[in-house]
């Protein structure tokens, strides 16, 4: 009873707006407060800000530029990032931040997430469960913005970012991410079935119809997008903008 | 003039810019001087609701609020959290409530079984229940966003506005005269919220 949602991902570099492939080769976008506005005039459903750089030293989240993402957005709003104590994580939800995106933390500081939850409740805590194919064709989970590979299945990923209580899952296919291929349907379907939460599609959005397609999957709460929200098409210039689809009402989301 | 209630809760800064991009006078309200110079007034609020009534008395503006809204019948939109505030009282504290409105605010768990998680958040769909100056120009396409374990319960079903569903239909507007108030986020809520962000500048 909640209805499905599109979430253009936008990542921050410093103070501004950048985008990767495969969680590599930053490109730089823009402005993340012009961008914002656009997507409040695109009326998007929710605006997730990570900050790339953030993510990957481990370093302070950039809580003053949070505070003005905040202040100008006319949406929901996640931000993950660099949330490595809880203080920073409530520093974040008190500029009006409604989700906290935790990758890194839920494998290296578990407790953390934990007394998040306990604090601002499951549905504010999202585990961002980065995946990656390796050469054999298994998928391995990474942190650390992609820098770092666990001897860790998706599955016993999931397992465990759920028993820490997390309230949804951004499921992110590194090796499509930035790249066009389509979202990974087959990847999805092997998680769905031990869900206990809501699910949020992420890597390789490649046009309206493939976003569709992952929102008409059973147990699809919402789709991320990337390239999709920022560039015109394969190869295109910078060109914000939002798909339109049609959404489902669900039990869970 | 609208004055957006600062006692420490809720995301002011939000519901600042919006009337800015609408051009609706509002300024951010922390004293009593500032608060008696505004015409119209949204009392917004995020968290629990004994801290937010302990906060509102702290400051005296329980008795401010109660001489200007109803003496002086200035309007009050109550968000979120604000609206709950504006009955008698809720599940959630034991704390007394502005009691504007009558009822109480109960909790969402109680009444739509275990299976749902609570609290309800994410955008849903809204039913019109009678005509408002609140509503105006919104249409059934509108939808707002959500963020609540509780829902009120107003003892009078005529002031009820917008009914939403989650588990059970629940009430999420409410207009008594000049007194209102909304469940959902206007300021998460774009061009929906927006309306009934125009609608109460307008009334």
């Amino acid at each position: 009873m909640a209805l499905q949602r599109v979430i253009p991902v936008l990542l921050l570099s410093g103070n501004r707006l950048v985008k990767t492939r495969r969680f590599k080769n930053p490109v730089y976008i823009g402005d993340p407060l012009n961008t914002l506005r656009i997507f409040n005039r695109l009326q998007a459903d929710e605006v997730c800000f990570l900050d790339i750089e953030a993510a990957r030293k481990r370093s302070k989240p950039n809580i003053s530029l949070i505070r003005r993402i905040s202040a100008q957005a006319f949406m929901p709003l996640s931000y993950g990032g660099g949330i490595s104590d809880a203080d920073t994580g409530l520093e974040i939800v008190s500029c009006g931040v409604e989700k906290l995106v935790m990758s890194t933390a839920v494998f290296e500081q578990p407790a953390l997430v934990e007394r998040l939850v306990a604090r601002i409740g499951s549905q504010s805590v999202v585990c961002a469960l980065d995946v990656c194919r390796t050469w054999t064709g298994k998928f391995r989970v990474v942190t650390r913005g992609g820098q770092k590979a666990l001897r860790m299945s998706p599955q016993e990923a999931l397992e465990h970012a759920q028993q820490l209580g997390v309230g949804e899952i951004l499921l992110t296919d590194v090796s499509r991410e930035g790249t066009w291929e389509g979202l990974n349907i087959e990847l999805a379907k092997t998680l769905i079935p031990a869900l206990r939460v809501p699910l949020i599609m992420h890597g390789g959005a490649r046009d309206t119809p493939d976003v569709q397609k992952a929102l008409d999957l059973a147990g699809v709460s919402a789709v991320a997008i990337g390239n999709m929200a920022v560039f015109q098409k394969p190869g295109g210039g910078i060109l914000i903008n939002y798909p339109s689809v049609k959404r489902r009402l669900i039990g869970q989301n | 003039m609208i004055g957006v209630l600062h006692y420490g809760l809720g995301n002011i800064a939000s519901l600042l810019s919006m009337m800015e991009e609408l051009d609706i006078p509002a300024v951010m309200v922390q004293s009593e001087e500032a608060m008696r110079k505004c015409e119209k007034f949204i009392l917004p609020g995020v968290g629990a609701f004994d801290e937010a009534m302990i906060r509102l008395r702290e400051r005296g503006w329980d008795e401010i609020l109660s001489e200007i809204v109803l003496a002086q019948k200035k309007p009050v939109l109550g968000v979120c959290l604000g609206l709950q505030l504006l009955f008698e009282g809720s599940e959630e504290g034991h704390e007394k409530g502005l009691g504007f409105l009558d009822g109480k605010v109960v909790a969402l768990r109680r009444h739509i079984g275990p299976h749902l998680p609570v609290p309800h958040m994410g955008w849903n769909y809204v039913s019109f229940e009678k005509p408002s100056p609140l509503t105006k120009a919104l249409g059934p396409e509108a939808r707002f966003y959500f963020a609540h374990s509780y829902f009120v319960q107003p003892r009078d079903p005529n002031t009820v506005v917008l009914t939403s569903e989650y588990g059970i239909p629940f009430p999420c507007a409410i207009e008594k005269e000049h007194i209102m108030g909304v469940q959902f986020h206007p300021e998460r809520s774009h061009s929906f919220g927006m309306q009934i962000l125009k609608n109460f500048w307008a009334i």
